[in-house]
Parts: C-alpha cells; structure tokens; sequence
C-alpha cells in the first residue's frame, strides 16, 4: 500500500520534470509582448483598484508601460513570465533616470522594480508633476 | 473501496499536456510559459500527497455519515448516475462557496493563480482543502444513503471531467453541449478577470446549475479575456501560490478591530471593514458605471 503510493509519487515526479524540460525545451521561454497602446490600456483598466489611463507610454521593446490617470496617479504594467501585471502606484514611488531607461521602485511592487525604456520620455514620467506638453 | 479514479487518469493528463503544448508550439506559442507550468505541476503533485494524506480521514468522515443515517441506497445500478448528478450539484454548492466565503477561498485561490489557461492549469488543484473543510459539502449524500465509495469515485470522475475543459484550443462545441455541458468556453469565463466574467460558471460537469441558479455567463469573442485573480501573484513561488491567502486572512484577522475579525474569515474575498478593497461585486459595478465601459455591460 504505501511501496505503491511513493511509486506513484516517484512517477508523477518524473513525469513533472520530463514536462517541464520538454517546454523548456520547445522554447516557452520567452516573455511577453505588449502590442500596442490600445493593449496597453486594457491591461491597466484590470489594476486592483481601478484605473483610468489618460496619458500612456510602452516601453521600447513592449516589455512593460507607464500611464497616469487624471487624478495624476502612475500605475505600471510589468512583465511576469508571459504575461503582465498592472499595479497603481502608491504614492512613495522613487525612481531614477539612466538615459533613455526610468528605473521605478515603490511600496505596491514589493521587492521588484520596474525598468522601462521610454526614450526621450523618461524625463517626463520622472517627474512627479507631470509637465504640461 | 479503494479506488480513486484520479490515479489512472494522471498518464493520461500527462499525454494531454504534451499533445497541448506541441499544437500550442506551432498555434500558440504564448499559450505556455515554462515556469508557470513547473508551479502548476509541482502544484497538482503536492495535491496529490496532500489527497493521500488525508483521503482516508475523508473516506471515514463518509462512512461515519453513511452510518448513522437511517437511509441506504446501495449499489443498485441506477444509484451511480444519480449519484454523479447530485456529487455535481454539491460541487457546485462548493465551489461557489469557495468564490464567496474567503475562508473557502483561501483554500481554492491556487487553482485560480496563473495568468495562462492552459491544461496544465486544471493540475494547480488546492492542498489546503481538509484544514479549509471542504468535505462538509460531500456529506449530505453519505445522510441521504449513499455509498461512501460511490461518492468518492462519482467525485473523481468529477474531478476527471474537469481536467479536459482548462483549454483554449477548444473554441466552442456543439450547440447542444454547450447547453448542458461545462465546456472550455464556459470555463474560461470561470477563470477570467474581466469584471463582467467575475463570479460566473461554477459549474464542475453539468453547466446547467448555473443557468437554474443565475450564475451562468458565455464568452464573448469581442471581450478578450486574461486570466488569474485580481490582485495577481506576479510570483512563481509555490508556497506563495498555496499559501498566501492564507496568510493574508490571518494578517487582516489579527490587524481588524474586534467586532470585524471574523468578518474577515467568513466574508466575501475583497471585503473590508473600511471599505478599502473591493469585492467583484464592487468591481462589477464600477466597470459597469464607467462610460467607456457600455459596450462590454452584462447581458449582451
Ligand atoms: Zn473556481
Ligand atoms: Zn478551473
């Protein structure tokens, strides 16, 4: 009874790491892709919370995007394996500018930060009043 | 009886998982994500010790029942479809449970964890169910003289049914099916995020609890869906998957005010004494007020 239950178990645990190699192997390795703007939107309107973008910018590769609300609020969408996540910041965002790269690091990401790349734009997002365009 | 028919079904899953992830290779790529596919298996295998370890306390739960009811079935033939129908109804009462008392819900939220729908997905199945006293729903059919064995193997073949449905390869069946079946169109509405699709199809086989009890929605080509929870995880930690609402229920017990703590245990997932979250019904109105939002309101 228990021999064929750890058998069980030791098989189960082949198969699960023969499936895991296997996609590794096939190449679900890469991450995901923002399309476009109208994406983008779609993807912050699902923050908890809510949230309305006004104002957008993707990162150059689509890796990620920044946008403001009207009430002047930043919210970003960062990448998790495939997918993404949209999170409103909550106000204690602390970020900095490397050329065309805005690094952001605020309490609603926990331990992760999120690096975009916005061109010329960095600047502007990094500014916690946005200035008129 | 010592059968569960889970068991002889994992091969199977195994095959379907490879045949899914090589039609998704040419079809799909970004149906599979490597890593959230490791979690869900280490998931589905964690489950299966956890349903080893307390399956039997399960099984002697069914049969203390089975024994003190003075009614009794048996085996009669007929017995098992009726059986299998009823299982599903009290699946249905389950899972609905699980999606709106957050106590139940902490117990259910890993097998809603991943961002990707695929069957890889059906495996992330919760280890937490015991402690959380999932079984009280499956008493009532040992009191109504149901066979303990019956129950448990109706359930497995439940179980079973449900693996095949957590796909996008399959759009839609035929219109028949889709009436009385849960299928994977109905079950992707299950697992979305979309405000309009949150809190629908409970359903494990038979869609039809839905449509008798007002829960059912269908999928809407227009409303592309994305999947997970609403506050998603953003982690591939296993740990975290099975167990961060528990720790989050613990959390707001210990911090809310006397009056509110058992709120927090018994409450719908997103409520809050001060209003600071939202529960889907709040997210279902808010989607439903934003003006932008008319053309995806309920009911079309
Ligand atoms: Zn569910
Ligand atoms: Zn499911």
């Amino acid at each position: 009874m228990m021999d064929s239950q750890l058998l069980q178990f030791l098989g189960s645990l082949a198969a699960v790491a023969a499936v895991v190699v296997l996609t590794h192997f096939l190449g679900f390795t890469r991450g995901g892709n923002i399309s476009d703007e109208a994406e983008a939107r779609t993807l912050f309107q699902l923050a908890p919370g809510g949230f309305e973008p006004v104002e957008v910018a993707l990162d150059a590769d689509r890796r990620g995007a920044i946008a403001r609300d009207e009430a002047g609020r930043i919210a970003v969408l960062m990448p998790h394996g495939g997918q993404f996540i949209a999170r409103a910041l909550g106000g204690d965002m602390r970020c900095c500018v490397e050329g065309e790269r805005l690094a952001i690091e605020d309490s609603a990401l926990g331990q992760k930060s999120v690096a975009l790349n916005l061109g010329d734009a960095a600047q502007h997002w990094a500014s916690p009043v946005p200035p008129a365009r | 009886m010592d059968f569960n028919p889970v068991t002889y079904a994992i091969p199977a899953f195994v095959l379907l998982i490879v045949a899914e992830l090589l039609w998704s290779k040419w079809r799909r790529p970004e149906a599979y994500e490597s890593r959230d596919t490791a979690t869900s298996l280490a998931i589905g295998l964690g489950s299966t010790v956890a349903g080893a370890l307390t399956g039997g306390a399960v099984a002697a739960l069914l049969v203390w029942a089975h024994a003190i009811t003075p009614l009794s079935i048996g085996w009669a033939w007929w017995a098992w479809p009726l059986c299998f129908v009823l299982d599903d109804l009290a699946y249905y009462v389950f899972h609905r449970s699980a999606h709106r008392v957050r106590w139940f819900w902490a117990s259910h939220v890993n097998h809603h964890s991943s961002q990707h729908y695929n069957l890889s997905t059906a495996l992330r199945q919760s280890w937490t169910g015991f402690f959380a006293l999932s079984f009280i729903f499956r008493l009532p059919l040992a009191f109504a003289g149901f066979e303990p064995g019956m129950i448990l193997v109706c359930g497995g073949l439940n179980l079973i049914y449900q693996f095949w449905i957590h796909t996008e390869v399959i759009t839609r069946l035929p219109r028949w099916f889709e009436a009385v079946m849960n299928t994977p169109s109905h079950h992707r509405v299950h697992h979305a995020v979309n405000a309009r699709y949150l809190d629908r199809n409970y359903a494990g086989t038979f869609i039809v609890w839905d449509k008798m009890f007002g829960t059912f929605t269908s999928e809407d080509d227009a409303d592309r869906i994305r999947y997970g929870i609403v506050h998603q995880l953003g982690s591939f930690n296993l740990l975290k998957a099975v167990f961060h609402e528990w720790l989050a229920i613990a959390r707001d017990v210990w911090r809310a005010p006397w009056r509110h703590k058992l709120s927090y245990l018994w409450r719908e997932p997103g409520w809050s004494h001060d209003g600071s979250r939202e529960t889907s019904t709040m997210i279902r109105e808010r989607w439903d007020q934003a003006p932008q939002h008319e053309t995806h309101s309920e009911g079309s």
